[in-house]
């Protein structure tokens, strides 16, 4: 982890994030000599200290997102994480999940207050709807004070409804002086830390353009009755721009090390009223309102090399047939690399990853073979067929904050808090992070709807 | 055959187990506690046959007295396992089983030690719930405190890794079924076979067979179709000087997990790839079973489909020494006839042309398995060394039990020279030899060894020596030491020496021992 400076106030916090910005290049290009991520075998190491002791909003006994990803991630994880506390709206549903999953160190809080002020908790793990993680972590941050062991807060993906309701939160956070977490967690997906790897190692030369094609399947002509209401109305910010398109925009520009400079875009709503299925997926006649997009086509200009990316979302029916439902597609003077998967979110499936191409230095050759014909290309498919995308990437991600909390490396001078992930291999995205990202998708909106290109090389600076 | 279990009230116990005291004084200060027994697993050296299990070819290798053993405590009220590794470059690792008994993740993208236990224990797992369904359908395993102590080098291709994996399974089987259970050799080496697959390496069956099937002073002849099965015969009675086989190792540590995207896994691949190439050239139809790509039949299956179509030969090989000789000739010039022409290599577009389907479906069909990657695929080389390896192992065997040479002199020279040619085809054919393997057999041959080679995977890693017992011996590692060791390595400890030279006697496969 990167050693970081403490800062006085979030004013002095924010403007230091420029050097970092300029800082993280350089970390990423000292990162290009070594490969050693996959060698790290300081995994689950178990600590001689107490674990972390974890408090969850939203976490029920068998549905939602907390109960498929988060609560299996930390139970693989026993000596680093331990669930002490659950909030949900109705106490009842958090008494039953302890009872249910044994979460025999874990209490029920009855209100938002006996949560935040309870000192059995050092991080907190919001989980419950993004239209209603303003209205909980704004008091969260309040009361909490009364907690002095708390240390960090992790977020879900979209943290927010709108770009103000994140910069709140960012600022609220920051001065209640916590570390934060956010599940951008396709970042620790290692298909795209593999793509990272070979592209920050020369393998494909200078990027020379880019296209990605995905699926976002909710928004297309048919709903299914389960799926939540939320995610199809405009206000509360969870859509194809929030959810399909900027995880896999956040994951390429990870990959690529670089930020956009200009950007535009269109969007599209041509299917205002959705048909509900019923539980099998049968048709039922009935139609539903749909106020948020089906369509976004995007394209950018990346700061680094002013690289051309092209990208067309789209809602509907995944297609496995003949069609890929994620294809990332990046071209470079050397080799090319394509990332495919069967769903539209790279963050949560298991992909495949092709590279094709050849480095003039040529690649070292295992002890015993016959060193490579750098005049060849090379062909690598990387894919781990049994990979759990969805529990996997999360519980990477656990892991990179375990890593940091227990200093598993043994790494001197190790700051108390970091401000941001930026493009490093290590450690793991933060509420900056999400703030620059949500600053982009504020630009794909306005780019829409005012029609033309945006420059947006200054939203990763403190405007 | 069950898996021995000794106790201090055992007549006999395999010198194998001495190392059980100091087992337990080391749990004892780890856990505060006494363990409830130990299960322990050995290594192994291959004599000849290399990177032919997966071909489904028979193999020669022997368990040696190198091995890892488990201190085990039993938790039976606690579903979590709590692993020690006495090397303490193995840091100490702590899981949960899932309650609901379902597998616990087995993370295939990082290396970590933690990972083949896993693997043993994902493999016991499924056993358990197939032998007791009413108990394992929807609850989890019991809790253990592990204390695991090998000394098998890592990465020096005698095999540690199968030799935890079956020590793991042995443990967990164990531990679940109580004392009164006996395991069978043969259910032990079937659940190990694949275990390794789960963390992405595609390894044949020779190491788990040889790890769960020795025996004091035997080596094993190791068959894994029409069924797997492990036969043990000894060496053949000399008049002077008895067989005694040397291994010193190169100390170059291969790391399988990293390295097999180039290496094993490719191998494994361009395999497969070339039976499915021969089976389209002379069109005949590969038995192919159902699950992933790499299933799509292999070279042994190939061989079967060609005498069943050209020969009208039905039932396939059944590992019979003369017929199999006369075959794997015959296959030997269908490689040459086929690739022949083209011992460059193939790209995707070639290979995917030569099987008469699109790149695409080659792809995904062949190479999304496990991690790859390649220039070219090697089908020419690949085929070649494996057919004509898997013949000098039926050579070798024909010597080691037909008793059917004159002399001793007659016996280590035409032994010695079967493993001169599978180490000379494991470098120029299979390229999984290195520089350092090359100059130790070098070294070993001027000095009175009669055969010379690669043992295990290769790609640095252990050689394995035909020596006859007595000077022989002697001269071999005096050589070793010093035009090898102290050139290769000038501040090499005694100790270390010690250990990198091994003259082995076989010892006896997977056992427990009851406290």
């Amino acid at each position: 982890m990167r050693a970081c400076q403490q800062f006085n106030n979030i004013e002095e916090k924010i403007l230091h994030t420029q050097t970092l910005l300029k800082r993280n290049k350089k970390n990423t290009q000292r990162y290009m000599q070594n490969s050693d991520y996959f060698k790290r075998s300081a995994v689950s190491t178990v600590p001689n200290s107490d674990p972390i002791r974890v408090g969850i909003i939203g976490l029920s006994s068998h549905k939602g997102w907390a109960f498929k990803a988060h609560y299996p991630a930390i139970s693989q994880l026993p000596s680093q994480f331990q669930i002490t506390a659950l909030y949900n709206e109705k106490i009842e549903t958090s008494l039953e999940t302890i009872k249910k999953l044994k979460l025999s160190e874990a209490t029920a809080f009855p209100n938002l207050e006996s949560f935040a002020s309870s000192t059995n908790i050092d991080m907190f793990v919001v989980c419950n709807c993004v239209p209603d993680h303003y209205k909980t972590i704004i008091p969260l941050m309040e009361h909490s004070k009364k907690n002095p062991n708390l240390k960090y807060i992790f977020v879900e993906w979209a943290i927010g409804s709108s770009i103000h309701q994140v910069e709140v939160i960012y600022k609220a956070v920051a001065e209640r002086g916590l570390q934060s977490i956010v599940a951008l967690q396709g970042r620790k997906s290692p298909y795209i830390l593999r793509a990272k790897e070979l592209i920050s190692q020369g393998y494909i030369g200078e990027i020379n353009s880019i296209e990605i094609a995905a699926n976002g399947a909710w928004y297309g002509y048919n709903r299914h009755m389960k799926s939540p209401m939320f995610i199809y109305e405009m206000e509360n910010g969870v859509n194809l721009v929030t959810t399909t398109f900027a995880h896999t925009i956040d994951i390429l520009q990870y990959i690529t090390g670089s930020y956009f400079s200009r950007i535009n875009s269109m969007l599209f709503n041509n299917i205002p009223e959705q048909e509900l299925l019923d539980e099998y997926g049968k048709k039922t006649g009935k139609k539903v309102p749909k106020t948020v997009p089906d369509h976004l086509l995007f394209q950018g200009a990346l700061m680094n090399g002013n690289v051309p990316v092209s990208c067309s979302f789209k809602g509907g029916k995944p297609t496995k047939k003949f069609t890929k439902n994620l294809v990332i597609d990046i071209h470079g003077t050397k080799g090319d690399i394509k990332l495919e998967g069967d769903a539209g979110f790279a963050e949560i499936s298991n992909l495949v990853l092709y590279y094709n191409g050849f480095r003039e230095e040529g690649i070292p050759a295992a002890p015993g073979q016959a060193s490579y014909d750098t005049t060849k290309e090379f062909t690598e498919v990387y894919h781990l067929r049994n990979y759990n995308a969805i529990l996997g990437n999360i519980y990477r991600l656990y892991q990179s904050v375990a890593d940091f909390h227990f200093n598993t490396q043994n790494l001197t001078n190790v700051p108390s808090q970091f401000i941001m992930q930026g493009f490093e291999f290590k450690g793991y995205p933060t509420l900056m992070d999400a703030l620059i990202l949500h600053r982009l998708i504020e630009n794909v909106y306005r780019s829409n709807i005012i029609g033309s290109t945006v420059n947006v090389s200054n939203i990763t600076q403190h405007v | 055959m069950s898996i021995p279990v000794f106790s201090t009230s055992s007549d006999y116990i395999p010198a194998a187990l001495k190392k059980v005291p100091s087992i337990l004084e080391k749990f004892t200060k780890v856990y505060n506690v006494k363990p409830d027994f130990v299960a322990r697993s050995p290594g192994r050296v291959n004599l000849i046959g290399e990177h032919i299990d997966y071909c489904d070819f028979s193999v020669l290798p022997l368990a040696i007295d190198v091995d890892m053993i488990l201190g085990i405590k039993v938790l039976s009220n606690e579903s979590s396992i709590t692993l020690t590794n006495d090397d303490e470059r193995f840091a100490q690792r702590k899981f949960d089983m899932p309650l609901d008994g379902s597998y616990v993740e087995i993370d295939a993208s990082v290396s970590d030690w933690s990972n083949y236990f896993k693997c043993g224990l994902h493999v016991a797992h499924e056993y358990l719930k197939e032998k007791v369904p009413e108990k394992y359908a929807n609850s989890p395993l019991t809790g253990l405190q592990v204390f695991c102590q090998g000394n098998v080098p890592t990465g020096s291709g005698l095999s540690s890794s199968a030799a935890f994996i079956c020590a793991v399974a042995l443990a967990v089987v164990r531990a679940n079924l109580g004392k009164d259970y006996h395991m069978s050799k043969q259910d032990l080496m079937k659940i190990t076979v694949v275990a390794e697959h789960y963390v992405g390496v595609n390894n044949g069956g020779m190491d788990q067979a040889a790890s769960v099937c020795g025996e004091e002073n035997h080596a094993l002849y190791v068959e894994f179709k029409p069924e797997l099965k492990a036969t043990s015969f000894k060496f053949p009675k000399m008049k002077n000087n008895a067989v005694e086989f040397v291994i010193a190792n190169t100390l170059v540590v291969s790391n399988k997990f990293e390295t097999a995207p180039t290496n094993y896994n490719l191998r494994v691949v361009e395999v497969t790839v070339a039976a499915n190439v021969l089976a389209a050239k002379y069109g005949v139809s590969l038995n192919s079973k159902q699950g992933d790509g790499l299933s799509k039949g292999n070279l042994r299956d190939f061989m079967n489909a060609y005498y069943a179509t050209y020969q009208n030969i039905t039932t396939p090989w059944n590992g019979d020494v003369d017929s199999g000789i006369e075959r794997l000739s015959k296959m030997i010039d269908l490689v040459d006839e086929c690739f022949g022409s083209k011992k460059n290599g193939y790209t995707v577009d070639e290979a995917a042309g030569a099987l008469n389907t699109s790149k695409e479906e080659f792809t995904s069909t062949y190479l999304t398995t496990f991690p790859v990657r390649f220039q070219v695929l090697k089908l020419y080389q690949r085929a070649r060394h494996v057919y004509s390896e898997s013949l000098r192992v039926l050579k070798a065997l024909k010597l080691m039990t037909s008793g059917s040479f004159e002399s001793d002199e007659d016996f280590f020279k035409s032994f010695g020279s079967l493993m001169n040619s599978s180490q000379e085809s494991c470098d120029k054919l299979y390229e999984c030899s290195c520089p350092e393997t090359d100059k130790i057999c070098e070294i070993a041959l001027a000095n009175g060894s009669y055969g010379s080679r690669l043992t295990g995977a290769g790609w640095g890693g252990c050689t394995v020596h035909l020596v006859p017992a007595g000077e022989s011996v002697e001269n071999v590692k005096k050589a070793l030491i010093e035009q090898y060791y102290k050139v290769q390595f000038p501040s090499i400890t005694a100790a270390e020496i010690d250990e990198a030279i091994i003259v082995s006697k076989p010892t006896i496969g997977s056992c427990l021992y009851e406290l």
